[in-house]
């Protein structure tokens, strides 16, 4: 597995195609994927240099939608460990492991992925777009289910093609196959056990997460965002998204993670809350309203062009978090190199007072644990407490 | 040996024993024994029907205890309250059970007709035990075995038919659960009929969810069903829906928990509902109880109903005319109104599109942007977002109703509600319907022919390709999709991973 690991795992996760799940992957391959990459960097006839470079040149289009102008983002040891972490979460669903002691192996093979995935948020914006470049495309990763029915029964290949001697006399023996296509990651869902380890690996590369705040699994968390969020390029990257998403609609989801992240109900991983990170947040949602003054549409005229059996209301979340930052302190949500009276300025007073209005018809208990979050942010009174 | 307790009497020798207003003796706890299962829930039955039991938690247990005899019996404790005593005995007495007060493992008879006042013993018995009780005949100490936790038993119980009674339709809400295949069906019945019925008081509402069961194996996808909750059901669909094969009906007996149309539960629920987990959905039936969990999310039945594709036959720009029932229906025609509206849209005719070519170059991004466009054989009809601005010429238009045009000072008449207007005019979906002028036909137009302004306006543009080697975007985005491929194992595949620890 691990002399093939590049070329028939690693290079379809990220240009496409059949995504090889086998034997589960430990250190020691990871070891010996890493040796095999190094000799073939040194010796360009080796059998793995072609597979390389085309997962190099596949990464490098990734990671330029993001930071132009990069290199191609090297297969490293980090690298070769996120692609087998996300491989060993693969197998936790593989259907050979049936039979008593299921539990059990899918322990097994969970604590290998955690360990894996385990290598911490990335220092740098370079690391954490290169990190992306591979797994960028894990929410697209589908398992074909193929049920073929003949004339003697049926039977189900579950993520496998069927083989030859399955679909052979079609016409004779009236073979049909039935296809489930199925995501991965919000129809097949990662077993409990795995979840651990799928965590680690959004630490490890949380801009796919950043750049999707609407995803569902895992929820959004600030804690794994934040430590990429302080690259300017990747902010601004991560801003450019939400915006294109909808300011309010990626604002709800941001705001809605804002609570559990300073209530310090998200899972122990990543960057713990604390009154800097808070107020980080904080700024950065705000930045996302900035931006909507600039280049948005007007949101009343939106609001009242929508239609109105279009669900919930869009963008109160972001109305009652923005408006509890600017009631507690102006500069969580003011840069002081903007004055108030130029009109940019009077633009975004606007807005806070629309969005105040907002927040102020939704009720006052929403408000209520905003402006704690506001205040823990400007002046924190409360500190996590290790136990 | 036991001894009647005297009037006046404060004292007893049994721990936890104390005096109520009444001077009667009740301990900290009741205790009821029964030597059948069977007699066990005919007291809770009788017990729920006076007694809510959620009010006797926590503290409420039923326990399984093997009596020095050898005797094994079902044993509820409960905490006792200060009128919960006389109707635990009643019910206790009907069901064939005995009822001892006390507290920790000592329990003394409870009071009856012999001893008004109630019972203490002379001395604590010694024997070894869990619960030692002291009745009139002899002292029995019991070894507690198992416990039975009072939702498994409710689980666990068989419905009891009713018989002979006429069915009759409920008068609040009921469920209908029917399988996958079904659901539609069920959901276009409930829709069509629900539109019979629009009566202001009277009218029936139905919503439903896509439940799935769980399921065992991960690979392997569980029965699934759709779940309907109906208020207000006409008793012709009541009829209807309780004879068809693959529909079950439901009433619900809290708001959790739902009983079989035609079965009842040996116990009432009602009087347990903090046994039932407030996110589960619990359906009773004859051959066991579904839960679905957690709560199924209703959708409007509206939302649920099959949509037919729009007719191939409407295409674009094609003109028609609105045709109305035979009997009663009056064309539309449009007049001038008193006031005119702020214009949204424009019709340039073809001879004066060049002049707005030249213009095009002073519109301001804004417009550019929001202006949309559509050829029509008349000219170029120019639709803006909210206002239209800097267009000063062609003929200009106004909303006589969502996304329907009039020309500017003109209404359409009848007056009818505008969503009813756009409705029968198919202006929905993205689709435009416009009046050109005032006694032409309307003229429909479908959403794939308007187009954002900017995009239709400039030249097709195909600048040389550059080298992007530079740039690092010579690849173009994979479009394939990933795809898991699943791959022998082998013997062995967990050898050299660390085990958990």
């Amino acid at each position: 597995m691990a002399r093939r690991f590049v070329a028939e795992f690693l290079l379809p996760l990220v240009r496409g195609g059949a995504l090889r799940v086998g034997r589960p992957l430990g250190p020691r391959a990871v070891a010996r994927v890493t040796e095999l990459v190094a000799r073939a960097s040194r010796d360009p006839t080796d059998d793995e240099a072609e597979p390389i470079a085309m997962l190099g040149a596949g990464r490098r289009a990734v990671a330029g939608r993001h930071l132009p102008a990069v290199a191609a983002p090297p297969l490293d040891e980090v690298t070769v460990r996120l692609g087998a972490a996300l491989h060993d979460l693969l197998a936790l669903a593989h259907p050979d492991l049936v039979g008593p002691g299921l539990a059990r192996r899918q322990e097994q093979i969970a604590l290998a992925a955690f360990e894996l995935a385990s290598v911490g948020s990335p220092s740098s914006a370079r690391e954490a777009v290169n990190r992306h470049s591979l797994l960028a495309r894990i929410p697209e990763i589908v398992r074909v289910d193929r049920t073929v029915r003949f004339w003697l029964g049926h039977r189900t290949f579950v993520g496998r093609t069927p083989p030859g001697r399955i679909m052979a006399l079609p016409s004779l023996r009236r073979v049909r196959v039935d296809r489930a296509s199925r995501s991965w990651l919000r129809e097949i869902g990662i077993p409990a056990v795995g979840r651990r380890a799928f965590l680690a690996l959004n630490v490890a590369s949380p801009l796919g997460e950043a750049i999707d705040p609407l995803r569902l699994d895992p929820p959004l968390g600030w804690g794994r965002i934040l430590p990429v969020l302080r690259f300017p390029l990747v902010a601004r990257a991560v801003a450019g998204a939400a915006v294109e998403i909808g300011v309010d609609r990626a604002g709800d989801a941001l705001a809605g993670a804002l609570y559990r992240f300073a209530g310090m109900h998200d899972p122990p991983f990543g960057l713990p809350a604390s009154e800097e990170s808070v107020a980080f947040a904080l700024r950065f949602l705000a930045h996302l309203v900035w931006l909507d003054v600039l280049y948005g549409v007007d949101p009343e005229l939106a609001r009242a062009a929508r239609p109105a059996q279009a669900g919930p209301e869009l963008g109160l979340e972001l109305a009652v978090v923005i408006t509890a930052a600017a009631r507690t302190r102006r500069s969580l949500v003011w840069p002081d190199d903007v004055p108030a009276t130029g009109d940019l300025g009077q633009a975004f007073g606007a807005r806070l007072d629309a969005l105040g209005a907002r927040a102020s018809a939704a009720g006052s208990p929403r408000l209520a644990a905003a402006l704690s979050i506001a205040d823990f942010a400007a002046a924190p009174v409360t500190r996590p407490v290790a136990l | 040996m036991l001894q009647r307790i005297a009037v006046g009497q404060a004292r007893f020798n049994l721990p936890g024993l104390t005096a109520d207003m009444r001077g009667a003796a009740i301990g900290r706890q009741l205790v009821v024994r029964f030597a059948a299962v069977d007699r066990l829930v005919s007291f809770l039955r009788l017990l729920s029907a006076e007694q809510s039991l959620d009010d006797l938690q926590p503290g409420f247990r039923i326990v399984y205890a093997r009596g020095g005899a050898g005797t094994r019996e079902a044993i509820v404790l409960m905490p006792a309250a200060q009128a919960l005593g006389d109707a635990v005995a009643h019910a206790a007495r009907l069901a064939g059970g005995q009822v001892f007060t006390g507290a920790a493992k000592h329990f003394v008879q409870f009071r009856e007709t012999r001893a008004p006042l109630g019972y203490d013993v002379d001395t604590l018995s010694d024997g070894a035990g869990d619960l030692i009780f002291y009745g009139v005949e002899e002292t029995v100490p019991y070894r507690i075995e198992s416990e039975l936790p009072l939702g498994n038993l409710l689980l666990r119980l068989s419905l009891v038919r009713l018989h002979g009674r006429k069915v009759k339709a409920p008068e609040g809400a009921i469920y209908v659960t029917a399988r996958r295949g079904l659901g539609t069906v069920v959901a276009g019945l409930l829709h069509r009929a629900g539109g019979y019925l629009r009566e202001p008081a009277e009218a029936m509402r139905a919503t439903a969810a896509l439940c799935e069961s769980a399921t065992p194996s991960a690979f392997s996808s569980g029965a699934s069903f759709w779940i309907f909750r109906i208020e207000r059901l006409p008793a012709r669909l009541y009829q209807l829906l309780s004879t068809t094969p693959g529909l079950e009906l439901y009433l619900p007996v809290t708001d959790n928990v739902a009983v079989a149309v035609g079965y009842r539960h040996p116990i009432h629920l009602e009087a347990c509902r903090g046994t039932f987990a407030a996110d589960r959905l619990y359906l009773f039936a004859s051959r066991g109880v579904t839960e679905v969990a957690p709560l199924p999310a209703f959708a409007a039945i509206e939302d649920l109903i099959r949509i037919r594709a729009p007719s191939p036959e409407i295409v674009d720009r094609r003109e028609a005319v609105p045709a109305g029932r035979p009997d009663l229906a009056v064309a539309l025609r449009l007049e001038q109104a008193g006031d005119a509206r702020q214009p949204v849209a424009t019709l340039i005719p073809w001879g004066q599109v060049v002049w707005l070519q030249r213009l095009v170059y002073a519109l301001p991004p804004t417009a550019l942007r929001a202006y949309r466009v559509v050829l029509l054989k008349r000219g170029v009809l120019l639709r803006a977002a909210e206002m239209l601005d800097g267009i000063p010429f062609g003929t200009l238009y106004q909303l006589g109703a969502p996304e329907v045009l009039v020309p500017l000072g003109m209404q359409i008449r009848p007056a009818a509600s505008p969503q009813v207007l756009a409705e029968r005019l198919g202006a929905t979906g993205g689709a435009l319907v416009l009046f050109p002028e005032r006694n032409a036909p309307p003229v429909r137009i479908l959403p794939e022919a308007i187009v954002p302004f900017d995009r239709r306006l400039l030249v097709e543009i195909e600048p040389a390709l550059a080298n992007l080697e530079a740039f690092g975007r010579t690849e173009r985005e994979p479009d394939d999709p990933v795809e898991i491929e699943n791959e022998p194992l082998g013997p062995m595949p967990l050898w050299g991973l660390a085990r958990p620890r």
